[in-house]
């Protein structure tokens, strides 16, 4: 497939997935007002938290809010792109996944682009306010803008990685389990605070397993002058598209697993 | 009265049996719930090890505050019925505001089946499971402890009356995308589940225990940990139960205009 083509096919799908979806207006105002709510006042026990006790770890609130915003950022966009991936146990539970196997496009492509969800838009919104709110309080201006922007595009590509291995549990599974909630959900909760306050083992999983502190604690330590500044350090985003490529080659072992239920 | 009462009993007890079948769904739940109970403990550990706290709870008393909510998290009420939901879009409603039985009360028995069966499902091995692994802090005495047990049953009923408002406002809404979403958010913020409402500024705290949400987490809570004695016990718990009659009063005049306004169409 050339690189126009596949463009083209973006553009299309995600044009055809926005109209959709704003033909309801004042449902998409809404929730995202009621997300806006929801995430802000996260944010607002967070804020509480410090001002009753003044540091994490050494880090303070401005900081945390830095690790907080990109990470909130990050997902949102995942979650938002990675739609089809989510919801991807009604496509197998429905059968529609072997219309698309019959298609000449390549399944992942498929489904990356079925559904662009909008529903998250709060969060965004939220993440971003947070994210512009820690770089102002930290007087970060010029080249150490680019940082924060380097993290948050690594961290989508991270958890796009984690969507797309939950969707290929599903060929095994059928359903999504419930527990696959700790790496989504469970990474975001986990990493809007300095990973290092966390026991060994949890501190473990999401260095080495899911490499949420090369998107986060470990480039933000080198901005941020508190800990290594070493080229490695800054360029440990990458660690989020590897993670990504990883996974998409985990997803073509499963579809090589898959047999329709089908007629 | 009496049918009602009997036809509003065997609605709750189908309703819990059914419930009582997603034994491994509970069990994974149950896994997912000790996952972020140890995340949420982690935090509160380094916050406080901070150690600028003239914090109205210790470190224990805030963990062991963590694994109940962990715990009593089904009684949260967060998302309104998704059969009644299917039942106001599909038109079905229709037979349901036919039967000889009096709908509020069959519909809050529904609620009072789906937050009691889950929260003994879940709650009741997370806290052995808290006890054993995670040296939860157990109940401040014996009074204290038969306190925290009766809160409970009036966080049922507030809970219970919370959903089943949310399940009237269906009526009214539709799709269920305003009051749907923003009443768990503030249920959450609250009620103390994100984060203990004795950790708040003092006035904050105050003001927020008189609001209904607080009887869904901080109520209970502070029966748990002894903070409630038994002198002002009397005025705390009755705050959760006249806030549940509230809400049982509204949603019970909400559902009657709805009722009496709703056009069925076809034939």
């Amino acid at each position: 497939m050339t690189l126009r083509k596949t463009l083209r096919l973006v553009r299309i799908y995600t044009t055809l997935s926005f109209r959709s979806q704003l033909q309801y207006k004042t449902s998409f105002f809404l929730l995202t007002l009621g997300t806006l709510l929801a995430t802000g006042l996260e944010f607002a026990a967070v804020y509480a938290l410090f001002s009753r006790f003044g540091s994490l770890h050494g880090w303070k609130l401005p900081q945390t809010a830095l690790l907080y915003g990109c990470i909130s950022v990050s997902f949102a966009i995942a979650e938002a792109a990675a739609r089809g991936f989510d919801t991807f146990s009604r496509q197998i539970k429905s059968g529609s996944f072997d219309r698309i196997l019959l298609r000449p496009l390549p399944p992942a492509f498929q489904i990356a682009c079925s559904e662009i969800q909008l529903m998250r838009f709060g969060r965004f919104l939220q993440g971003l306010a947070v994210l512009g709110w820690a770089e102002w309080k930290l007087h970060l201006s010029g080249t150490a803008l680019m940082m924060p922007l380097w993290m948050v595009t690594g961290g989508i590509a991270l958890f796009y990685g984690v969507f797309v291995l939950q969707a290929t549990l599903v060929f095994y599974t059928i359903e999504t389990p419930e527990i696959v909630n700790i790496f989504t959900y469970g990474g975001v909760e986990t990493a809007q605070y300095p990973l290092s306050i966390y026991p060994f083992w949890l501190r473990s999983i999401f260095t080495f397993l899911i490499p949420l502190a090369s998107v986060s604690l470990i480039p933000a330590r080198a901005l941020l002058g508190t800990g290594s500044a070493s080229l490695l350090s800054q360029a440990a985003p990458a660690a989020g598209y590897l993670f990504l490529i990883a996974s998409l080659h985990i997803w073509k072992i499963g579809i090589a697993h898959y047999t329709s239920t089908g007629s | 009265m009496n049918s009602t009462f009997r036809a509003a009993k065997a609605v709750a007890g189908a309703r819990g049996r059914l419930l009582m079948q997603y034994r491994s769904a509970a069990l994974f739940g149950i896994a997912t719930q000790m996952f972020w109970g140890m995340v949420r403990a982690a935090v509160f550990t380094a916050f406080y090890q901070a150690g600028r706290h003239t914090a109205s709870l210790t470190l224990p008393q805030t963990i062991a505050y963590i694994w109940l909510v962990q715990a009593t998290l089904a009684m949260m009420p967060w998302r309104t019925d998704p059969e009644i939901q299917e039942m106001v879009r599909s038109g079905a409603i229709s037979y349901e505001a036919l039967r000889p039985a009096d709908l509020y009360s069959i519909w809050y028995a529904r609620a009072l089946a789906g937050h009691a069966i889950p929260t003994l499902m879940r709650g009741i091995p997370l806290l052995l499971a808290a006890f054993l692994l995670f040296h939860l802090l157990p109940p401040h005495g014996a009074a204290a402890c038969a306190l925290w047990l009766f809160s409970l049953f009036c966080t049922l009923l507030l809970a219970a009356a919370f959903t089943t408002l949310l399940n009237v406002s269906l009526l009214y809404t539709l799709a269920g995308d305003g009051v749907q979403r923003l009443m768990p958010a503030l249920a959450n913020a609250f009620s103390g589940m994100l984060i203990p409402l004795a950790l708040l500024p003092r006035s904050l705290c105050l003001l927020l225990r008189l609001l209904p949400f607080a009887g869904l987490i901080d109520t209970p809570m502070r029966c748990y940990l002894g903070q409630i004695s038994e002198g002002s016990a009397l005025t705390a718990l009755m705050l959760p139960i006249v806030w549940a009659a509230a809400l049982i009063f509204a949603g019970r005049m909400l559902l009657l205009h709805a009722l009496q306004k709703m056009m069925i169409q076809g034939g």
